[in-house]
């Protein structure tokens, strides 16, 4: 099986010709250029689903922390926690890190119009806060 | 101002070529290592600015909520219960095992959450219990 080219054998010096592949590595470097997206790092929250059922709302021996995301007196949305009521996420994790109980989980209960960053800061407080297992419930209004 | 004198008196002008080619081979490679092919579960939207518990993880299925609240899912708009059968389906192919379903909402931090609200009602049902909120990190 012969592998040499004949110009080597022949004395004759051996070229390249890097025009093509250099075409092509150029077409890719644009083409890769052009089309590459840098998509932003995201990150995730993890809270279990709960769904309000009426035998639930009967409260046993324990007081889990549950943080209701509703209107407030105000007409603004807020925190509330035992019925007090809270503006901000980091007031709210102050809050919720005075619970001794955390082993039960927080539960979030989240109004239809409330907005979707105020139930995220809600898990993120009571995440924060120390409370292993975080509970979003959808709160039901009617 | 004298450019190129020297090489124009008979030498035979030589571009050394070596050097660029070993920066645009990097540059391809950065590009083609950071390019992401497939992001075609991602809707544009902008999710909770939140530090997150974890880093993100491989979903089984991703439900975009955008700001207006429609469901969108691979690039389509769903109805909800049309989003509950393509869940459904995703569990059949499991053969029924929830547990292998790791079901992801990525919610526009605008939406209402009326509609994220129905989303759980409707994973309920179908006995999802645990489903991951996306959120993006603080800048």
């Amino acid at each position: 099986m012969r592998l040499t080219s004949r110009s080597g054998k022949h004395g004759g010096s051996l070229e390249l010709n890097m025009t093509p592949m250099i075409d092509c590595v150029f077409l890719l470097l644009i083409f890769f250029m052009t089309t590459a997206s840098f998509v932003e790092t995201e990150r995730e929250l993890n809270p279990a689903i709960k769904v309000q059922r009426a035998s639930a709302r009967a409260v046993g021996d324990f007081q889990p922390a549950v943080i209701d995301v509703v209107r407030g007196s105000g007409g603004r949305f807020v925190y509330r926690v035992g019925g007090r009521e809270i503006q901000t996420q980091q007031e709210l994790t102050q809050v919720l890190r005075q619970f001794d109980n955390k082993i039960q989980g927080a539960f979030v209960r989240v109004s239809d119009d409330a907005i979707f960053d105020l139930p995220a800061a809600a898990i993120q407080a009571a995440k924060d806060a120390g409370f292993p297992f975080v509970s979003y419930v959808p709160l039901d209004e009617k | 101002m004298k450019l190129s004198k020297k090489t124009n008196r008979g030498g035979n002008l030589q571009l050394n070529m070596t050097p660029m080619i070993d920066c645009v081979f990097l540059l391809l490679i950065f590009f083609m290592s950071c390019t992401q092919v497939s992001v075609i579960n991602k809707s544009p939207l902008d999710p909770p600015e939140q530090k997150g518990t974890e880093d993100q993880s491989e979903a089984t299925i991703t439900i975009n909520v955008d700001k207006d609240g429609d469901i969108l899912i691979t690039q389509g708009v769903y109805t909800l219960p049309e989003a509950a059968v393509l869940v459904k389906e995703t569990i059949d192919e499991k053969q029924g095992n929830v547990e292998l379903v790791n079901v992801v909402l990525r919610v526009d931090r605008q939406a209402k959450s009326g509609v994220v609200n129905d989303l759980i009602k409707a994973l309920e049902r179908l006995k999802i219990t645990n489903v991951r909120f996306t959120t993006r990190e603080p800048s």
